[in-house]
This record gives C-alpha cells, structure tokens and sequence, in this order.
C-alpha cells in the first residue's frame, strides 16, 4: 500500500508544471555555479603553483640565514567547486619566519594577491542553492500534501479503505523525497561529471566519500524541510494557513536565524581592539628580549649593546624583535670573531625563546578568540537545520575552519623542521647567520654567493584523514538527525489526530 | 470608490495572519538592530578615529614645527575614514573596506664611511597616495546577510508585498468577488490602485513604525549624535524603501493578474523573490572574477619594496644619492639638487600612476560586479541605501577623490610658502632645496570629509533611476495584464 501512495504522490508531482520548473532551474544553478566555481578552483591552484615557484625562486636568493623565511600554500581541495565554507575568508599562504609562530590569520587583514575589495559582493555556492532554494521548495510541496488532499476531500477517500495513517504518512514522505531527489541528484551527476571531465581536478578516495556524502546530506536535510512542511500542513486545515506558516518558518529556520547567530558572534569579536593589545604585549616582550641580550652582552664584558658588531665591522645592524636585519660592511681581520659569534648564539638562542612567549602571551588574542567564536558559532548554527547542514558539507569538502587547523598546525611542525635545520647546521653561530660570507671591505664587492639551502626541508602537506573530518562533522550530523526524528514523530503525533471531517 | 477599495484591502490585511507574522518579525529584528549598535563596536570605531586623528594633527604640527621642507618631504601621513554614524542601516560593506590612505614617505637611509666618519647621505622618497587594503575591523564569520535596514526591508518586506498582493488579483478571480466587484461600474484601473495603495500602505506602515522604533532605541540608549544631515538622509533612505516596495508590491500585482490560479502565482512570486533577492545578488562575485584579470598587488609592490615592509630595493637613485653630500657635510651644489629632485619626482609619478592603475583595476571589478548586482532591484536597492548612508564602494570611492583633491591642497598651499621664502632653492622633495622656515598648524591644510547629504546622493542617483523605472514600469506592466486579463476564474 505505501507503495501505491509513494507512486501517486510522485507521479502527481513529477508531471506538474511547477515541479519541472523549479527542477530545471535548480539544476541549472547547481551547474552553472559548479562551472563558475571550477573556474575559480582551476585559478587557485595556478596560483598556489605561482607562490611555491616563486618562494623557491627567492629561497636561492637568500645571502644569510637571518633572512631565512618561506611561504608555505594549503593546496585547494576540488570540492570546494561545491562548498567554499571558509577558504574565501582564512588564508590559504602562510609565512614561515625564524622567529614566529605562524597562526591561523583572516585573508583579509593582509595583503592579498586577489582583489580584496570584491569582499563587498557575497557570493553563492551549490550547497546554498541547497540549503535556501531546495529546503523552500520542500516545505511548499509538503505543506499541501495533507491540508490541501483534505480541501479535495481526497483524504477521507483515502482514509476509508484499509489503509493505515502510518502508511499514508510513509508513503507521502517518501514520494516527496524521492520527487527532491531528482534535481539534487541530477546536479550532484553533473557536478560529478564536470569533475572527471576537467583535466585540472583529480579526485581522490576522500573527495568521492565527500561528494557522495554532501548528497546524502542534502537528502536529509531536505527530508527536514519535507516533514516540517507536512507537520504544518497536519496542523492546519487549510492550504493558504499551511502555506504562510511554512513561509514563516522556512524564513526564520533558513534566513533569519542563521544570519542572526552569525551577525551576533560577530559583534563579539573585536579584531581592533584585540589586535591593538596583542601588538602592545608583543613589543613589550620584544623591548624585555633586548634588554636581557644588552645585559648578556655586558656580563661577558663585550660591550654595550647586542649584536656586538664592534667586535669584528664597522657595519650595522638591527635587532629589533622579531625580524631583525643586520646589514654589515664587512669584517674586520684583526675581528674577535670567535667571541662575537659565541654572543650571537647565545643572542639569537634567546631571541628563539622570546618568540615563545610572544606566542604564549599573544595567540589568545591572535588565535584563541577568535577559535573559540567559531566554535561557539558552529555550536549555536546547530540550532537550525540549515546551520548544522553548512557544518557537515564544510566538513566533507575539507573546507571549514578545522581543515585550516590542521594546516596551521602543519605549517607549525615545518617551522620546527626549519629550526632544527639551522641548529644542524650551526647557523645561529655562524657569520652567514648576519650575512657576511666575506672578511674585508674589498672582498665585500666581489659578488657575494647565496648561501647553498639545497639540503633545506620541503614543506611537504599531508591531507586530513578522513576519519578526523568525519569525526568532525559527528555534532552536525546528530542535529541532523535529531532534527529528523523530531520533525517526524511530529508528523506522526499530528496526522494521528488530525480530524478529517473539520 | 478608490479610497473604499484602499480601506477594504488595507483592513483585510491587517487581519491577515501574514500582517502578524510581519510585523512580529520586522520589528523584531529592527530591534536587534538597534541594540548591538548600543552595544557594538561603533563607540570604539569612533574613539580610535578620534585618536589617530589627534595623532595626525600631532604630527603636522611637530613637522611643521621641524620647517616648511620636513612636512613637505614626510607629506601628510596617513588619512582616515570616518566611520558613519548610519552603518546600522546599511553596513554589510562597509567594515569589508579598507578606512585609510596612505599619505607617507620613507626616510632610505644611507651612510658612507670615510676616514672613520660617517656621512649622512640619506633622503626621503617622495611621498605618494597609497592604498592599503589590510583591513583593520573585518568581521570574523562571512555571511551574506547583516542585520541591518537593506536586509529587514529588502529582504523580508519584500517578501511580505509578494505575499500580501500574490492572491490579490488571483485570489479574488479563484472565489468569485472579483466578478461581483466589476459587475459595478469601476474602472479596472481604480481596482488596481486600490489594490496597489492598500498594499503599499499597510507595508509602509510596518516599514514606519519598525524604523521608528529603532532610532527611538538607538537615540536614547546610544550614544550616537545624528545632526540635521542624517535627519534628512533617514528620511530619503524611508522614500527609497517605499519606492522599492512599490516596485515589490507591483511585481506581485502583475504576477497575480497574469496567473492562472493561486498556486501558480505564489510558486512565482516565491521563484522571483528568491531569485530577485536572494541569488543574483550573489553571483556578481563569481562573474566579475571571470572578466577581470586579477590585480596581482604582489607585482606591484615589488617594484617599490623588497618585502612590503617598507625596506627598498637597490634602485638607481640610490647611487645618485651618493652626491647629496660631501665629506664635510655642507657644500651643495643647486644644480645637483636639480638634478637629483627630477629624478625623484618622475620615481614618484611613475609610483604613483601604479598605485591609481592597480586601485582602478580593483574598483573597475567591483564596478562590474555591482553592474551586475543592480540588474536586480535589490542590488540596486543595497547601493542606494549605502550611498545615503555613507558605507559601501560609494563612500569608498568618495573619500579616495577626497583624500586626492587634499593631497593636492596640501602640497600647493606648503609649496606656495615656500615660494615666498626668499632664502630657499625651491627644489622639492629635496631636503636643502625647500625652506627651513617653521609652519603653524593653522597654516597647513588638514583632511576633513565633506558627508553632506547633497555630496553622498550623486553617488545613488543610477540606483535611485533604476528603483523608480522598477516601480513604475512593473506597475504598467500589472496594469496591462490586468487590461487583458479575464475575470472569470
């Protein structure tokens, strides 16, 4: 029996002129913008292909070791052609310095290669064609599919065969999903297509798991919507109140509520005021960080002032915080050169320590802030279907604030490597350190020779197992479903004592 | 019989469940509107503003102090956007925008060692308007949508006019009483205006009375000072909204007469307004960045820096600097100078035309994908609303022309006492060719935006023409299809 129902109710729907409408136009978008986003996908990696040539290229250039510094590029996951998340917004090209520790900064406080002032237009994904347009359409099938077969009279024919509510109410739900499965599925067909086609994406075991999975996801989200509409439309008696109820919610559950979450998270983030006290303990240390290597020189009776340059140029030199820069003539022969570098040593060993505790006393501000705004966000989006839905398509297309996590925290580990490089090679006492491969002020203008970095680690990305990523999208996928079973034994209780004579 | 028409439709919908629903939902999130600006970031805004603009004054006055030629070669350092008291109304944009021009020029240091001394060769390259696009306050999340004005009224009173006129015509064909109505003798045009005006008059009421209640929480608990101006920009920013959604209200009037049952005509209206508000705002973007080449800023920098950190790169100049002083520290040769200040001001053109070209491009870009927003009536809705609200691309685009006109008061004015100081060489960018003599604050030009109402709506005026053709020509058109169409359902 609920086969016949399922049946009927597709084949009602499925030969309508608003259903072939509305699915050609979500079909359309799906395509339209999966072609636009690979576009856009295809341009990213030419560019992360750009910034590693060129780091390279700059890393030959590199004449002494304290203007070692690297960029390191996230490679752009294919599925963000469906789901951007928040790689418009975190930056995909960290700097690798001596002495800081990289942190996970917003694209558009830095200068970027794009065009930052293209941030003022929002932009679309497939999954929000989905999540607003798709989840609109649900609720305005569903919420007829009771009300409105009760105003036909339809419904109490129905009812007096011997046919179970229950089996009413199983058989429209899944004629409904099946019927908002076609333009869904035919989007994901197309997307998958597009994807095989280009020569420029290449999807691994993960990406198919996310690309299969986001369609799942849709399903379910849309099944949502689909039994929110039909609980509607068991509660009211006629199709004009059901639809202005499913209107109502539909906008508080997809445009309002969402937004509202995120514009409030929002206005407790202070960037400016953060960023002004990050920067006012950071030069705090840094003063801290001279004074004790002024002291370090003098207790060893070797001047004044760290570096000691004195003891072996004429030349200069900078030692301010974090990006010192020592310019030196040359070096003198009757230099104590042996003494300047034990002071350099243990200078720039202390420097190394002081960029610690910048970090300790500053990624509060520069990265626990704002993690923690995040993750109370995502926990609040969960409230909404349409928030919890974002969360897990971000989480299967690698593209949410976790995902820049972990390549944070790699970017992190190849800072390390970089470090024990230099202690390896003895280069934080060593004169290549500020820079000065040559010993007299003649020798100076004979061409100085780049320092020999062939050996230097490579930055090499591991992709996130896909058992974390799924870890990571556990909460959104229980609102999900809790969501599910809720909207369903409402249905059920509904349509249990719905009076079809009234 | 016109004004019983608007009577019948206006009390009909404000028995409406829809007319609650709206209601409860606009004023609403009108008051959570008004209360995060109470307690947002806008205070803040406000005094680091103040601050840096203490700071600047600080500094013109120590280097005027300092002589005519140091404020003519540190220029007149870094210009600030006010931040606009009326961002609550319209402020999607604007913290996605950059609030300061660079104005500064950088001391390059050089030093030459002989005979144990050293010999200061250093110089000032010329100071140029630069245009920095770190942005200091962007939001944390990106959303496409703020709390604000556009979004209540462009967002959802948009939505409750196609609701409210969707069955207005439909509707009353599907039950019968539009036949009953035509049998009297009324025009069809009174019926459409009655129609119209009911509708527009309950959704401008809805409109009045959520932003009433907002500025009174925003007069009395914020402390914002909004003078005459922003009276009279509120009070255009409430006419652009009502001309809106008279097009809104229209657009729903001739989806209704045109369709053939009340299902059909709400899929319709729903399918425009989603497409209408909701998509094609947000694809500009995506097809901007297809047409436009991308402005690589890190080419550009690279002319001038090694690193963007200010530190320069081995350039000719440099090794003409090298004659900028003897070994004895005084004799300086005009002709020299001369020479040497030529140099530099072609650098400085040269510098300065990348910097227009790259800042051209980018606006060029966003131009096109905002062309491409304005085909819808909320886009073109959104830059009308910001435009007199002074936030968004116009108010960018705005103190950018300012900050230029003020560069070049600032520059003319310092130069012209210069000029009347006999005991200088009158050479610029050079240190020993400008005048020694001290300038008073009150001398030297200070940046101030002028954001009155007038210089704010140039900016509006295309989005305000194409808000009006919106409303006028949907409603012509609802008024042909009415003309034509049957009322007999």
């Amino acid at each position: 029996m609920i086969k016949t129902i399922w049946k009927k109710e597709l084949l009602e729907q499925l030969t309508s002129r608003r259903f072939i409408f509305c699915t050609l136009i979500v079909v359309l978008l799906i395509w339209v913008i999966g072609l636009l986003r690979l576009a856009s996908y295809e341009r990213a990696q030419a560019e992360q292909d750009r910034i590693v040539a060129e780091t390279t290229d700059e890393l030959r250039k590199i004449h002494s070791y304290h203007k070692l510094r690297t960029k390191v590029v996230r490679t752009p996951s294919p599925l963000e052609v469906m789901d951007q998340g928040v790689t418009e917004q975190k930056n995909s090209i960290v700097s690798i310095e001596i002495y800081e520790i990289p942190y996970l900064a917003d694209k558009n406080t830095l200068s970027t290669t794009g065009n930052p002032l293209l941030a003022i237009i929002g932009s679309f994904d497939v999954v929000h064609v989905i999540q607003i347009f798709l989840a609109l359409l649900a609720i305005l099938f569903a919420c007829e599919s009771i009300s409105g077969e009760k105003e036909d009279g339809t419904l109490a024919l129905m009812l007096t065969t011997n046919v179970s509510r229950m089996q009413v109410v199983i058989g429209k739900f899944l004629g409904g999903i099946t019927l908002l499965n076609i333009p869904i599925f035919l989007g994901f067909l197309g997307l998958a297509i597009f994807f095989i086609a280009s020569e420029h994406v290449q999807l691994t075991e993960a990406d198919w798991v996310g690309l299969i999975g986001t369609w799942m996801a849709s399903l379910s989200y849309i099944a949502i919507f689909y039994l929110i509409g039909m609980a509607i439309s068991c509660y009211t008696h006629n199709t004009s109140t059901s639809l202005i109820y499913s209107l109502f919610i539909w906008t508080l559950l997809v445009v309002i509520l969402p937004s509202s979450i995120t514009f409030l998270v929002n206005q407790q983030f202070h960037r400016q005021e953060d960023a002004q006290q990050a920067k006012a303990m950071e030069n705090e240390l840094w003063s801290k960080h001279q004074k004790q290597a002024n002291d370090l020189v003098r207790t060893a009776g070797l001047g004044d002032t760290y570096p000691p340059f004195h003891l072996v140029t004429y030349g200069h030199g900078y030692s301010s915080g974090s990006t010192p820069n020592f310019q030196i003539g040359g070096i003198r022969k009757d230099g104590r050169i042996a003494d300047f570098l034990n002071m350099l040593r243990a200078g720039e060993n202390l420097r190394l320590q002081y960029a610690q505790k910048v970090w300790q006393a500053c990624s509060p501000l520069w990265e626990g802030r704002p993690r923690s705004l995040i993750r109370i966000n995502a926990q609040l989006q969960r409230i909404t279907p349409a928030g919890a839905y974002l969360e897990v398509t971000g989480g299967l297309a690698g593209t949410d604030a976790g995902v820049f996590y972990d390549f944070i925290h790699q970017a992190r580990q190849y800072r390390e490597q970089l470090l024990e490089y230099l202690r390896a090679h003895d280069a934080f006492g060593s004169l290549e350190f500020v820079g000065a491969p040559s010993f007299t002020t003649e020798e100076r203008s004979a061409k100085r020779s780049a320092l020999d970095l062939s050996d230097l680690p490579v930055f090499a990305e591991r992709r996130e197992p896909l058992a974390q990523r799924l870890s990571r999208i556990a909460p959104g996928l229980l609102s999900l479903f809790i969501y599910a079973g809720l909207t369903w034994l409402a249905v059920i209780r509904l349509f249990s004592r719905y009076d079809i004579r009234r | 019989m016109l004004t019983t028409i608007i009577k019948r439709e206006f009390i009909a919908h404000i028995q409406s469940l829809r007319f609650s629903l709206t209601l409860m939902l606009c004023v609403g999130l009108m008051v959570l509107n008004a209360l995060v600006l109470v307690y947002s970031t806008y205070q803040f805004e406000r005094d680091v503003y103040r601050e840096n603009i203490t700071q600047q004054h600080q500094t013109l006055r120590d280097n005027g102090a300092a002589g005519l030629r140091q404020i003519l070669l540190e220029g007149p350092g870094v210009l600030y956007k006010k931040p606009s008291e009326l961002t609550f109304c319209a402020g999607f944009a604007d913290n996605k925008l950059p609030d300061k021009v660079g104005a500064k020029s950088y001391l390059v240091y050089m030093a030459v060692y002989s005979g144990g001394r050293s010999i200061d060769k250093s110089f000032y390259w010329p100071w140029i308007l630069s245009f920095p696009t770190e942005l200091k306050d962007a939001p944390l999340l990106s959303t496409f949508i703020t709390i604000d004005w556009v979004f209540v009224i462009g967002v959802l009173l948009s939505l409750a006019a196609f609701l409210f006129t969707h069955d207005a015509i439909v509707g009353e064909k599907e039950s019968g009483v539009l036949k009953l109505v035509m049998a009297n003798s009324l025009p069809r045009h009174t019926l459409l205006w009655g129609k119209f005006g009911g509708a527009l008059l309950v959704l401008s009421g809805v409109l009045v009375l959520s932003v009433v209640l907002n500025l009174l929480i925003v007069l009395v608990l914020a402390e914002l000072s909004l003078d005459f101006s922003h009276a009279v920009r509120i009070v255009v920013m409430v006419l652009i909204s009502v001309v809106y959604l008279a097009g809104c209200t229209s657009l729903g009037l001739l989806i209704s007469a045109h369709s053939s049952t009340r299902r059909v005509s709400l899929t319709t209206v729903l399918f425009v307004w989603v497409s209408m508000v909701l998509l094609w705002p947000q694809t500009g973007k995506t097809i901007a960045e297809l047409f436009h080449e991308e402005a690589h800023e890190l080419e550009h920098t690279k002319h001038v820096y090694e690193h963007g950190d200010g530190t320069f790169i081995w350039h000719p100049i440099r090794g003409h600097a090298f004659g900028l002083a003897d070994e004895n520290n005084n004799r300086l040769d005009p002709a020299f100078i001369k020479r040497f200040s030529s140099a530099l001001q072609s650098e400085r053109t040269h510098h300065q035309e990348l910097e227009n070209a790259l800042l051209r491009r980018r606006v060029q870009q966003v131009n096109l994908a905002q062309n491409i927003v304005r085909v819808s009536p909320m886009g073109a809705y959104q830059y009308a609303m910001e435009a007199m609200a002074g936030t968004g691309l116009p108010r960018y685009r705005h103190f950018i022309d300012q900050a230029r006109s003020y560069a070049q008061h600032f520059e003319g004015t310092l130069l012209a006492i210069d000029r009347a100081d006999s005991r200088s060489l009158h050479i610029p960018f050079v240190k020993y060719g400008l005048s020694a003599q001290k300038v008073e604050l009150e001398q030297i030009p200070v940046f101030v935006e002028d954001l009155s109402a007038a210089s704010l709506a140039s900016s509006a005026i295309v989005d305000l023409a194409l808000l009006g053709f919106f409303a006028v020509f949907t409603y012509l058109a609802a008024y042909l299809v009415w003309l034509r169409s049957s009322i007999v359902g």
